[in-house]
């Protein structure tokens, strides 16, 4: 039988089947594969109540358990943007602080004597600084003293 | 019995939904695992499958509009589940092979078995080397009786596509079962 195109009717469709397989073949197939185990179809109802219920238990437990972490999870939350915030601000004074009290102290409102020790305790750095100060542009004789010109001349000759 | 709408309103209006459901299932339980078995082939997986069906459908029986007929809606889950499953198997790689399936079928047949045995055999696996879409059509067309509606309904497909497949499935079985 050659297949009729266009609309087809169920039994023309069967026909057309049968036409290469026979019926009994067909009928066989079917049954092989749509056997079931003995009594599947008695019990299989309870046991898909029983599974709704098991998974109904547990959609529950999850619901509670995810409730209960976000509650804690949020409170923890608020506590950890208060104490960043906190902190923060505490931090960021401190630094400001730390830089203004930097500027305020200037070389007058160092004592002498402190400044002599350091010069004594580090005669090589003061040098350096006299050296320094000697290759900058625009540095004249003035702006030294008679100790610190009669330096500089010692390590000229020497 | 009652009708499939006046089980699915007393589900969405009753306090008993439970006694309604089972006999829900009741009715319709062996079509949908029959559907399912011809495209598993096997008990186990087809359970699997029959269980997530009806968990599905207790889920979203409450929010079912009557739009189409229930049993369409019923299969097209069924359907689709299956199809799921049968991807996450593939992707596993766990499903019988087709060398397999042929290497069991040789195993089982003799050469001194009647022809008709052959045949059957040669069915059994024409069929079942079919893709997924073509066999389901070919199953629910000559198998179940329904219309092309019905089926597209369920595939979630058109009507022209679901006889598309019907055709090529069963030239695909033709020329299997003729080069015997």
């Amino acid at each position: 039988m050659k297949l009729i195109k266009g609309n087809t009717t169920l039994s023309e469709d069967q026909q057309w089947v049968e036409s290469i397989i026979e019926k009994d073949q067909l009928n066989q197939f079917n049954l092989t594969n749509t056997d079931a185990p003995f009594n599947y179809f008695e019990s299989f109802p309870e046991k898909m109540l029983t599974r709704i219920h098991s998974e109904k238990m547990n959609q529950q437990k999850t619901f509670e358990w995810r409730n209960l972490f976000f509650n804690n999870y949020a409170r923890m939350a608020v506590a950890a943007a208060f104490i960043t915030v906190v902190a923060g601000t505490y931090l960021m004074n401190n630094n400001n602080l730390k830089k203004m009290s930097t500027a305020l102290v200037s070389i007058q409102e160092i004592p002498n004597d402190e400044i002599i020790n350091y010069i004594n305790n580090n005669e090589a750095i003061a040098e350096l600084d006299i050296d320094a100060d000697l290759t900058k542009e625009n540095t004249s004789l003035q702006s030294f003293n008679e100790n610190e010109i009669q330096k500089i001349h010692q390590s000229l000759t020497q | 019995m009652s009708s499939d709408q006046a089980l699915i309103i007393q589900f969405q209006q009753s306090s008993n939904r439970e006694a309604v459901f089972t006999e829900l299932m009741r009715k319709h339980q062996q079509k949908v695992y029959y559907q399912i078995k011809r495209m598993v082939l096997e008990h186990a997986d087809a359970d699997d499958i029959a269980q997530m069906v009806w968990i599905k459908v207790w889920n979203k029986l409450d929010g079912f509009k009557m739009e189409s007929e229930f049993t369409t809606w019923l299969f097209r889950v069924a359907y689709n589940e299956t199809l799921n499953y049968i991807q996450k198997q593939k992707k596993q790689g766990s499903r019988l092979s087709n060398d397999d399936l042929f290497t069991y079928e040789n195993a089982t047949g003799s050469s001194d078995e009647p022809k008709s045995t052959e045949i059957q055999i040669a069915l059994d696996r024409s069929i079942k080397q079919l893709p997924e879409k073509q066999r389901i059509v070919f199953m629910l067309r000559y198998f179940e009786g329904y219309d092309y509606e019905k089926i597209a309904g369920i595939m979630g497909t058109t009507v022209g596509g679901a006889k598309a497949n019907f055709h090529q499935a069963v030239k695909k079985i033709e020329k299997f079962v003729t080069a015997l």
